[in-house]
């Protein structure tokens, strides 16, 4: 390994961050530098002096983040898919600024439900390429869910790129264990379209 | 015969003797500077060298949730490079059996897996000086940092593709209209007895 080396750093009491001069500025330091001002970001504002281990989660983003998708819910259950949208997406922003050390999988779960409900939204206004996007995220927060896979199998085919769509759909029923019907049904449907071709 | 001196014999074995110790002392000091010289397997550690910077400084003093911070940093750092070590374990074993590889590349390894305890080490220390007792938690928390980090730079590429995805989408659907407008308009001429193409789907590449 290489050997330690003191650097020129600059700890500014006002804004409270770190930097270093221009001369020394590297893109990983600058990375590195970066990383580090949120973190200490996101140690202020914790109540303890260290984070606690990662299996435990903060109660107050989680209602936050399930308030914003009941009412991204409502919404698309009354048809008005735009602020459908428009909820999902906070509450995807609002999840993902969750400190670094909170435990992934319950990140991965949350999100993933947030992804496959804002394709769905996208799906019903016809959106294909955005929802296929959402449905991509969805899927790979979250492997063994039918609908996710389904999703981003039906944008594929409704866009034309069907031999795609097939292999979406194949990896859904490979992935997953349950309520395989519609992934089976989807799948025959498409592949009857490529033999037309 | 010829006169052979005395002195031959003697001089040959002084050259010989002398030449082997020249050549053995050369060879000794080679391999230790090559020892020493060993290159690093991983490039300069931004964020423990940051940490110490942290640490050293006293005008300003650095403030103790900084340090906890770097420190943390450092400890996320150091589990991406333990990651990266075991990964490649297996297989430079196997290929150093088959010797396929180096010994020098062996020994860099090695070494380098044995730096990487002692870095460890000192992590473990410093944070129990920082608050007792973080030392069993904190490479827990740097490991859950570690894969939050990878989702997140998954997730920002997708939604960066997303807006080619938007754009190819929107190219293909003009390509689409207008071919089967064409289409059309040559099987019916101006008929507004049109097939549907929604069951079809668009089924062009």
């Amino acid at each position: 390994m290489d050997s330690e080396a003191i650097l020129p750093i600059i700890f500014d009491e006002v804004t409270k961050r770190v930097s270093l001069p221009d001369e020394e500025l590297t893109p990983k330091k600058a990375e590195e530098i970066q990383a580090l001002n949120l973190m200490y970001r996101d140690l202020i504002s914790l109540n303890a002096d260290v984070p606690p281990p990662p299996n435990q989660i903060n109660g107050r983003l989680n209602d936050q983040v399930k308030k914003l998708k009941d009412t991204g819910n409502v919404s698309f259950k009354k048809g008005q898919y735009s602020d459908a949208i428009r909820m999902y997406t906070l509450a995807i922003e609002m999840g993902l600024k969750r400190p670094l050390w909170e435990a992934s999988g319950y990140v991965r779960e949350e999100l993933s439900v947030l992804y496959s409900n804002r394709a769905q939204a996208y799906m019903s206004q016809s959106a294909w390429a955005e929802a296929l996007m959402d449905a991509e995220a969805s899927v790979f927060l979250k492997k063994n869910v039918p609908k996710a896979h389904y999703r981003k199998g039906k944008c594929l085919q409704y866009m034309g790129r069907l031999r795609e769509a097939k292999d979406a759909f194949q990896i859904g029923i490979e992935s997953c264990e349950n309520d395989l019907n519609d992934l089976k049904t989807a799948l025959s449907e498409v592949c009857d379209l490529i033999i037309d071709d | 015969m010829a006169k052979i001196s005395v002195y031959a014999p003697i001089a040959y074995l002084v050259l010989l003797l002398s030449s082997l110790a020249l050549f053995s002392t050369i060879y000794r000091r080679r391999k230790v500077q090559r020892l020493v010289g060993l290159k690093p397997w991983f490039p300069a550690h931004d964020a423990r060298n940051i940490y110490l910077s942290l640490k050293e400084k006293t005008s300003p003093k650095v403030p103790e949730k900084m340090l906890r911070a770097a420190l943390l940093r450092r400890a996320t750092e150091d589990i991406k490079r333990i990651m990266v070590l075991q990964e490649s374990k297996p297989a430079l074993v196997e290929l150093h059996q088959r010797s396929a590889v180096g010994d020098e590349l062996w020994t860099r390894f090695l070494a380098t897996e044995k730096l990487m305890d002692a870095e460890v080490m000192e992590c473990v220390q410093e944070a129990n000086i920082l608050k007792p007792g973080w030392a069993q938690t904190l490479f827990a928390t740097a490991a859950e940092i570690v894969h939050n980090e990878r989702l997140r730079q998954r997730l920002a590429q997708i939604t960066e593709q997303k807006e080619k995805e938007k754009e190819r989408w929107e190219k293909e659907k003009e390509k689409v209209t207008v071919e089967f407008e064409k289409e059309v308009e040559g099987a019916y001429g101006t008929s507004a007895d049109k097939p549907d193409t929604k069951k079809k789907g668009k089924n062009k590449k």
